[in-house]
């Protein structure tokens, strides 16, 4: 059947990028329809065959890796450095928002009151939820590293035990921060110190809940025995993924909350 | 003591070995034989019925959508009497 003398996938044809870019064109004049027409019709249509296009790329990946065995050696190092230039892309984007912060807190403007915090913001105790959190993703850094393990090990069950209590913290770090965001004494129009916050946190935080979705993506892999002790790669890339969102925190924590209270 | 830690080791590999009991089945062999059947089905609609379904909807919703608006674009300006 096939007749390729090669190890590279040569992809067949597919209408998800057609779609995808549709979607994007779709998501962005339902922004603007959103903003300047209160109306959030065309954006839930945008974001509705956004999820569509990237279920159905995503499904035939897996279909061309794990049922259709395209997936040789040099194919996953390609993945690998897509991967890593991926990450490497959104490193560059967080950097974006921490040059801000520093831009602003490191030179306090007298408008501020030459301080930082600024006059009339009460920063969050970092010793309190915040820390929290960071243990949390600290804790998630551990099990998904003790679900690689038992993979490779070939320890089916403590793989899924392991990466089910990833999940959860990930979901209970969403959770904290949701309620920290509710009960916070200052909003995101709360000047810059409000907006340095807001944007960069929650930025974060959609990474989180990003990485949580990628994780369960591959739990429900696990659960249909689709890794194999040797050969895992969407595993290994929700792990990276993961490991980024939890330095991007420790940062976080470290700049703003910490150093920034 | 330490012969009683290495039992309990043991009990606890013993029930971790065994592949859970509950509904899950490997089907990824007869997955396997369904995408690499030699049909000419493109791979977007391979699976079944469903696929062709979630295309159709996905299509529909994009590119008639992208064409609504076009068509909205369009009557928006018109055209000028000589």
């Amino acid at each position: 059947m096939t007749h390729q003398s090669h190890a590279y996938h040569m992809v067949k044809p597919s209408p998800w990028p057609l779609t995808g870019a549709l979607s994007a064109l779709l998501m962005t004049s339902g922004l603007a329809m959103w903003f300047h027409f209160h109306s959030m019709t065309l954006l839930m249509l945008g974001l509705l065959t956004n999820t569509l296009t990237m279920y159905q790329w995503w499904r035939d990946v897996t279909r061309e890796s794990t049922y259709q065995g395209h997936h040789t050696p040099p194919v996953q190092k390609g993945l690998r450095y897509g991967m890593i230039l991926f990450i490497t892309s959104e490193v560059f984007f967080f950097a974006g928002f921490f040059w801000a912060f520093y831009h602003s807190s490191l030179a306090p403007t007298p408008q501020l009151g030459g301080h930082w915090p600024p006059t009339g913001i009460t920063p969050l105790n970092p010793l309190e939820v915040p820390l929290l959190n960071t243990s949390v993703l600290l804790a998630s850094g551990v099990s998904i590293t003790w679900a690689h393990h038992s993979l490779m090990e070939n320890n089916r069950n403590q793989m899924i035990q392991a990466l089910l209590i990833t999940i959860l913290l990930g979901l209970y770090f969403t959770l904290l921060q949701a309620s920290e965001y509710f009960e916070s004494p200052f909003t995101i129009s709360d000047g810059i110190y409000g907006s340095t916050f807001f944007v960069a946190t929650g930025f974060h935080g959609l990474h989180v809940i990003i990485g949580s979705i990628f994780l369960t993506i591959c739990f429900i892999r696990q659960l249909m025995f689709h890794f194999t002790s040797k050969h895992h790669f969407g595993f290994e890339a929700a792990a990276w993924y993961w490991h980024f969102v939890d330095v991007v925190w420790l940062f976080l924590y470290v700049s703003i909350y910490w150093w920034g209270s | 003591m330490l012969r009683n830690l290495l039992a309990l080791r043991q009990i606890g590999q013993r029930t971790i070995s065994t592949a859970s009991r509950r509904h899950f089945k490997n089907k990824v062999p007869e997955k396997q034989k369904l995408f690499q059947e030699d049909d000419e089905i493109p791979l977007y609609l391979k699976g079944g019925v469903a696929d062709a379904l979630l295309y159709r909807a996905t299509m529909i919703l994009t590119v008639g959508t992208a064409y609504a608006i076009y068509e909205l674009a369009v009557a928006s300006f018109p055209k000028k009497q000589e």
